[in-house]
């Protein structure tokens, strides 16, 4: 839940972080930076985030996520996994991809006839259908059964619309 | 008895642990025989790839092709040519791919922004799946043909490359009147045979049987099919066809219902098609609705000329 949004101007330039209404760290995009700038004058805005007006457009430019509940949740670049190919030896993956707000979602996987053989809800605040980055956990054998070598399509989709999709090599 | 038991063990293990081999074939030889949901019938080249018996339809010489591209990137294709030689023999050779490029090949790089590892695109890699199979026929009795291919499979993946051979065998049969053909078909007979991947992995090359019926009936010919994907799972498919000839135009109308395997799940599907006949060039096209979110339908073509 996002209730404050906290923009930090450091030697020119903006930062930023997202806290709940009890001050815990949910994202930024300044700590590295904040523990190299020295004695460097700090300028600190917070504002609640349900507010509207610049400095949440800032926030989007800043960290590519929407603060707008209304806008429709998106893929932000590309939908990988990773390793790829997944080998069944090592078959503990991820598929990492970037919401720009949280949503539920769902993962389905395609064999190589085009036929659905394995889906997954994810809950919007479980790891997949949180805001930002997510990497979400993929064992082959989630899917139930050993698969044969070859190329799997896996499409990430919320509310019915495909947000991203991309290819999987599998090798025995 | 401990034998016994651990011959039992042995042979469970075996069957768990056998994953089938995923053959370009699978996804069909034709648009045809997309259409009317069985295989084995089509009087083409085509045959050296699903029913070798079925060459016996081979006057002179046949060559056939056929493409469809699954989910925007799975790019399915075959070419197939047969000859007949004798009056009771013919020969052919046939080439069936599957092929996907563009799969992304990937690392982990740590983003200081989430204090967490995102994957990012190396580069891309391609796959390439293919089959190539050599196929006589012998018509034994003027009424029942056999047949039998050989095939060479060869699959490659980033740096993983796998190949194995195996053997089809079928027979045919047409009744005295010829209003009825049935057809026996059985895919990698060999059980022993499987793909080798250099990896040391291997992978059984799925012994599929069918028996198809066709049955002409005025302006309809009704097919009706039974098959086992796979001697690993004890699994019976279903699958039943009409084509109906139009009257005083070279034009026939394709529909089917047919089952199809996922695993140990049996599920439904239907496609229907159309195939114009222009003097020997047979021109064909199905289609059938598609499980994938971005495409509504798989659309399927083949052409074939001959005598």
């Amino acid at each position: 839940m996002r209730t404050l949004l906290l923009v930090m101007i450091i030697s020119g330039l903006t930062y930023g972080v997202q806290a709940d209404a009890f001050g815990t760290h949910l994202k930024s995009n300044f700590e590295g930076t904040l523990r190299s700038a020295g004695t460097q004058p700090i300028s600190l805005i917070i504002i609640p985030a349900t507010n509207s007006g610049p400095l949440q457009n800032m926030w989007e430019e800043l960290t590519g996520e929407s603060l707008d509940d209304t806008e429709p949740v998106r893929i932000i670049g590309q939908t990988l996994s990773y390793p790829n190919p997944m080998s069944w030896s090592k078959q503990n993956g991820i598929i990492g991809y970037e919401l720009n707000k949280s949503s539920d979602i769902e993962i389905f996987v395609f064999d190589m006839r085009g036929i659905r053989i394995f889906h997954t809800y994810i809950k919007a605040d479980d790891i997949g259908g949180r805001s930002g980055y997510n990497r979400v956990p993929f064992r082959l054998s989630n899917i139930g059964r050993e698969l044969p070598t070859g190329v799997y399509k896996y499409v990430v989709m919320a509310d019915g619309d495909v947000l991203g999709y991309s290819k999987m090599g599998v090798i025995r | 008895m401990g034998k016994v038991i651990v011959f039992f063990v042995l042979i469970l293990s075996t069957s768990l642990l056998a994953v089938d081999y995923f053959m370009p074939t699978t996804m069909g030889n034709s648009a045809y025989a997309k259409g009317v949901g069985v295989i084995g019938f089509e009087n083409s080249a085509v045959s050296v790839l699903e029913n070798p018996a079925k060459l016996s339809d081979i006057r002179e010489y046949s060559l056939s092709g056929f493409t469809t591209t699954v989910m925007d990137d799975f790019a399915y294709r075959n070419l197939a040519f047969a000859k007949r030689l004798g009056p009771h023999w013919a020969v052919g050779v046939g080439y069936a791919e599957l092929g996907v490029d563009g799969i992304p090949h990937t690392d982990l790089v740590w983003d200081n922004f989430d204090d967490e590892f995102t994957v990012i695109e190396l580069s891309n890699y391609a796959y390439r799946n293919y089959v190539v199979k050599a196929a006589f026929q012998y018509l034994h009795a003027s009424k029942v043909s056999i047949g039998s291919a050989l095939s060479y499979y060869r699959t490659s993946l980033w740096t993983t490359h796998g190949n194995g051979i195996n053997v089809d065998a079928a027979l045919q049969y047409r009744s005295i009147s010829g209003l009825t053909e049935v057809s026996v078909v059985a895919t990698n007979v060999i059980p022993n045979l499987v793909v080798t991947y250099d990896n040391g992995a291997k992978e059984t090359l799925p012994m599929r049987t069918s028996l198809g019926v066709k049955r002409q009936v005025r302006s309809f010919d009704v097919y009706w099919q039974l098959m086992s994907p796979t001697l690993s799972e004890s699994l019976y498919l279903w699958s039943f066809g009409v084509e109906y000839q139009c009257p005083k135009v070279p034009l026939r109308v394709l529909g089917t219902r047919y089952q199809f395997d996922v695993f140990d799940d049996v599920r439904v599907a239907y496609a229907t098609g159309l195939q114009l006949d222009l003097h020997g060039l047979k021109v064909s096209y199905s289609f059938e609705k598609s499980d994938y979110p971005l495409t509504d339908n798989n659309h399927y073509f083949s052409v074939s000329f001959g005598q």
